[in-house]
């Protein structure tokens, strides 16, 4: 009790010191200041999303610096934007601060106690910063699309301006290393730089001039435009310091005591001296004399008496290269210009050495007397050995020998044609054996000198002693007659083959009937001299004639056939009384024998040389009955291979499980089909062995046969007779085994009839395509 | 043998020194301290204020005059009459401060503090109020207790019947005038100062009751007392000039 009342005590007694001490009026005048603030206040958050327009020239002016400032923020107006819109957010709400900081100011000038800003915006109310902010943003909403195109306009213009300002040119050391960069890709020194080739400095030389990173995109072209104009600065000076030395190098030699190199080059340095004085530091600077300008001048000494040079060569008219100049050098050393490159070089130096002593006399005839000794001994220095002008010199040399050397080298080739070949400059017709040389190493034409040579059974190589053009010459007229020879003699075999394979049952039959092979011969020739008369007004009239090769051709495919038929008579005759053939002339008849085949007799091309006795082939003939039938089809299935391999041994599926072996030559020789167990890999190889022997001796005679001939198609022109066979498989179930039995019993048989024959065994090349079924 | 009971005394108060407390030091109990020390300290500080008011009531009698004059007293009298009458009858008693002022709302919803404003508008005119005032005091009074001294002032309005048989006494001369005119300004400066604190306070508390207006226009204090006036006004509590115009006045 004691204590409350105590409490009440000093609580009256510190109010009533408090009301002493506060005066009503002060306090009132207090509260009036307050509520003036608060209310100012209220109007101002009243007024803070309200645009007006006496804000656009302040808000415009911060903008455009706030995007100065921030140009990584701004660089894209687009996006800008948006930033844009955040800061006159926050200037709004800055402006708010600064104006009740205004009216804080006013309320505690208008009190005389003392207002605080918590006591104002107390008096506002509590929500006073949300309502501050949304009206900001209401502001910026409204304000920004008013504001920020002319600020950033403002802010472009400020940029562009200071950029400007800030644009470096480059230091003269900086140029310099620049164009001698830009000269050194030049591909030829002694062209001036070109305004192109200052605009591939842009890219290097943008970054450095226009030292600013962040743009707005409004200027993105800026620093391209100023680049050029850097550029065009240095186009400009480059192109009047190059025109400097042009007027220098104007004058012709001797005019105003030009003389030499030297001459021009001290010209070209005075002439600097009048050139005004370099300002590195004026805007644009002027630059000294630019490096590459210095090394051109230097460069355009040394060419301008080469070009001094080349004028007076053009115009020398008594030291042209004359064609008899040529040719009586050719004549001293025939041996020495075989090649024209070798002959070009020879002729060079003759003719530089003949001349090198009269150019420079005649050259510097106008020379002044204290000067011309000196001259002479440097121009003469100039032009020989490894001189700077020789190349010019040459290069004048060699337009004049380009234009005569080859006519005088055709003529030349012309009479070593008659000299050295004799059988193709005369008016006889070209012999039959050169024809046949091309026709049996199925050669279309002749390529080269040598060809000619071997053709023409010369003993001594003309090359070593012609000119290169003779050896073509050579070529060229003997293709002139050689092309329509070989042309007609393919064409007259061609017929016999094709006479053979229409007319191989007339023959049977008139086998059959009794027929000699001379009068089948007699029967043929007429055949194909009826037929001959159709085709031989397409070929060259020089070559329509029956050639020796056909006729010889022609006998010996009628023998080997008459022969074949003649040892199969008894089934021939069989099949012929059964089925009589059309006849194909009132003489001819033959027979239709589904066993007569041409393995059974081998028709190897006659194409023996000139006099060589044919002879019949000996006949070997091994167990026919045997033998598996041939058919067309297998015959066409052969043919497929034609160029691969002499003699094919192709195994496929039967679709019974069993496999099927096809043996053969590509034209159809020995054509046969055997049937086999796959799975009995030891069985079905003899099985295949036994199937083969006799049509693999046939083809082993007429092996032997094309050797002594030399002609044997089944057999390369090796020295040693090979035999290559292909042994390709096209069946899962035939196993690498396999291969190796069948050689080994094709290798077994190739020895015995060499042992029985007392012949050498042909080498077996043996190609084994086993394919995706290679254990 | 002599020194003896010396010895032991002196022993003991070592004794005690060594085996007593700091606190054993002050003995004294809180009831002790009260009676031993508190009481006569409060009845001297009593004695002594007492005899300092004896001195002064002696000093003021030795200065003032022991017999007042009978003018003063009398036109003093009167006076003071008159002037409790017209504070009674504006209320002015009821509100010994602001905190009496009943309110509702914004703004002060009393019937006495409304008589008081309408009342103390005829302060705005301190000398006509003064003026009338002192010729009230003159006013013969009938029926009135006991003897009183007429008193005549001739520049007054009021005259008494007979004035040429009035003693000298009952002449107000122009310095005895001025002598009341002195007493009736003071009092009424002091009723003006209680007025306008009034008034002041009921200001400063409208001014911090009365919501914001969100569709004023920009404001001062001198614009706000205006309204504020304005509205208390429209009320029925006019307030004085002195308040009212205090910024004008200011400036």
């Amino acid at each position: 009790m004691k204590k409350m009342l105590m409490g009440a005590l000093a609580g009256g007694l510190s109010l009533m010191v408090f009301s002493q001490e506060v005066d009503p009026k002060q306090r009132a005048k207090q509260s009036l200041a307050l509520r003036a603030a608060a209310q100012e206040v209220v109007l101002l958050l009243n007024q803070q999303s309200r645009w007006s327009p006496e804000d656009r020239l302040q808000l415009t002016e911060e903008l455009s610096e706030e995007i100065l400032e921030n140009l990584k923020t701004y660089r894209q107006k687009a996006l800008g934007k948006t930033a844009a819109r955040t800061w006159v957010t926050a200037w709004r709400v800055y402006d708010y601060d600064l104006k009740v900081g205004e009216v804080m100011g006013a309320a505690q000038s208008q009190s005389p106690l003392p207002i605080s800003i918590k006591d104002i915006l107390k008096r506002v109310g509590p929500d006073w910063q949300v309502r501050c902010e949304r009206g900001a943003k209401l502001f910026a909403e409204n304000a920004v699309d008013l504001v920020y195109p002319q600020a950033r306009e403002r802010a472009v213009d400020e940029l562009k301006k200071r950029m400007e300002a800030g644009l470096q040119y480059p230091t003269q050391a900086e140029v310099d290393e620049w164009l001698l960069g830009l000269d050194n890709e030049e591909e030829d020194g002694s062209t001036p730089l070109t305004q192109q080739a200052f605009q591939s400095l842009t890219d290097l030389i943008q970054p450095q001039v226009v030292p600013f990173e962040t743009l707005l995109e409004e200027v993105s072209q800026e620093p391209a435009r100023l680049t050029q104009k850097v550029l065009e600065v240095l186009w400009l000076q480059y192109q009047e310091q190059m025109n400097r030395v042009v007027e220098v190098l104007r004058p012709g030699m001797g005019e105003g005591g030009m003389w030499m190199a030297d001459d021009m080059k001290r010209a070209i340095n005075e002439g600097w001296e009048t050139v005004a004085a370099a300002k590195p530091d004026a805007r644009p600077p002027v630059y000294d004399v630019f490096k590459v300008v210095s090394l051109w001048g230097e460069r355009a000494a040394a060419d301008w008496e080469e070009a001094e040079l080349v004028n007076f060569l053009q115009s020398w008219e008594e030291g042209k290269v004359t064609g008899r100049m040529l040719e009586n050098i050719i004549n001293v050393k025939p041996s020495a210009h075989l090649r024209p490159e070798e002959s070009a070089e020879v002729l060079k130096e003759a003719v530089m050495e003949i001349r090198e002593e009269q150019l420079v006399d005649t050259w510097m005839a106008n020379a002044p007397a204290a000067r011309k000794e000196a001259l002479r001994a440097y121009y003469s220095e100039a032009l020989t050995g490894e001189g700077h002008l020789v190349a010019a010199w040459e290069a004048e040399i060699d337009k004049n020998l380009n234009q005569q050397l080859p006519a005088i080298r055709q003529a030349f080739a012309e009479k070593q044609l008659k000299a050295f070949y004799p059988g193709l400059a005369n008016d006889e017709p070209l012999p039959e054996s050169v024809i046949l040389w091309f026709y049996d190493r199925e050669l279309a034409e002749a390529r080269e000198s040598a060809q000619v040579r071997q053709a023409f059974e010369m003993e001594e190589d003309p090359d070593a002693v012609v000119f290169s053009e003779t050896g073509s010459l050579a070529v060229e007229v003997l293709n002139e007659e050689l092309k329509p020879g070989l042309q007609s003699l393919t064409a007259q075999i061609q017929l016999i083959r094709e006479m053979e394979k229409e007319g191989m049952e007339v023959l049977k039959a008139s086998v059959a009937k009794g027929l000699d092979a001379d009068v089948l011969y007699d029967q043929w020739l007429k055949v194909w001299q009826q037929r001959w008369q159709g085709i031989k007004e397409t070929q060259d009239p020089r070559w329509q004639e029956m050639m020796r090769r056909t006729s010889d051709e022609m006998r010996k495919t009628v023998r080997q056939w008459y022969v074949s038929v003649e040892e199969n008579l008894a089934e021939v005759k069989e099949v012929v009384s059964k089925n009589p053939p059309e006849m194909q002339t009132a003489d001819v008849e033959a027979p239709n024998s589904p066993e007569m085949t041409p393995v059974e007799v081998p028709l190897e091309p006659v194409s023996e040389p000139k006099g060589v006795e044919e002879e019949a082939p000996a006949s070997d003939v091994g167990d026919v009955e045997d033998a598996p039938k041939p058919d067309a089809g297998i015959t066409e299935e052969l043919e497929n291979f034609r160029g691969k391999a002499d003699g094919v041994l192709a195994f496929s599926d039967l679709g019974n499980g069993d496999c099927r072996l096809l043996f053969g030559s590509p034209d159809g020789k020995g054509a046969l089909s055997v049937g086999f167990d796959p799975e009995n890999v030891e069985a079905s190889a003899q099985k295949i062995a036994e199937a083969l022997s006799g049509p693999l001796r046939d083809v082993l005679n007429g092996t032997a046969s094309a050797n002594e001939k030399g002609g044997f198609r089944l057999f390369t022109r090796a020295k040693e007779p090979t035999l290559s066979m292909l042994f390709q498989v096209d069946s899962p179930k035939i196993r690498h085994q396999m291969s190796i039995q069948v050689r080994q019993l094709i290798q077994q048989e190739i020895d015995l009839w060499a042992e029985e024959k007392g012949q050498q065994a042909p080498v077996l090349l043996w190609q084994d395509e086993m394919g995706l079924w290679t254990e | 043998m002599r020194n003896r009971p010396d010895a032991m005394r002196q022993i003991r108060s070592i004794d005690d020194l060594v085996s007593s407390s700091p606190t054993k030091l002050f003995s004294l109990s809180p009831n002790d301290a009260l009676v031993q020390i508190s009481l006569p300290l409060v009845l001297i500080l009593a004695i002594m204020t007492r005899l300092m008011v004896i001195g002064q009531t002696m000093t003021a009698q030795e200065e003032s005059p022991a017999i007042l004059e009978m003018w003063k007293q009398q036109l003093i009298f009167r006076i003071d009459q008159v002037m409790d009458d017209w504070a009674a009858e504006a209320e002015l008693p009821a509100f010994p401060d602001a905190s009496r002022i009943l309110w509702e709302g914004a703004f002060p919803a009393d019937e006495r503090f409304k008589i008081l404003c309408v009342k103390s508008q005829i302060l705005n005119d301190k000398d006509g109020l003064q003026q009338r005032l002192y010729e009230q005091a003159l006013l013969p009074e009938s029926g009135g207790e006991g003897p009183r001294l007429v008193l005549y002032d001739p520049l007054a309005s009021v005259k008494p019947e007979n004035v040429s048989a009035l003693p000298a006494e009952s002449l107000i001369t122009p310095e005895r005038r001025e002598y009341a005119m002195g007493h009736i300004s003071d009092r009424i400066l002091q009723w003006r100062k209680q007025v306008e604190g009034l008034q002041w306070t009921a200001i400063s508390e409208t001014a911090a009751r009365l919501p914001l207006d969100a569709s004023s226009e920009a404001a001062d204090p001198s614009a706000e007392l205006r309204r504020i006036a304005h509205e208390l006004s429209q009320r029925g509590y006019p307030f004085l000039d002195r308040v009212t115009q205090e910024y004008e006045v200011a400036q």
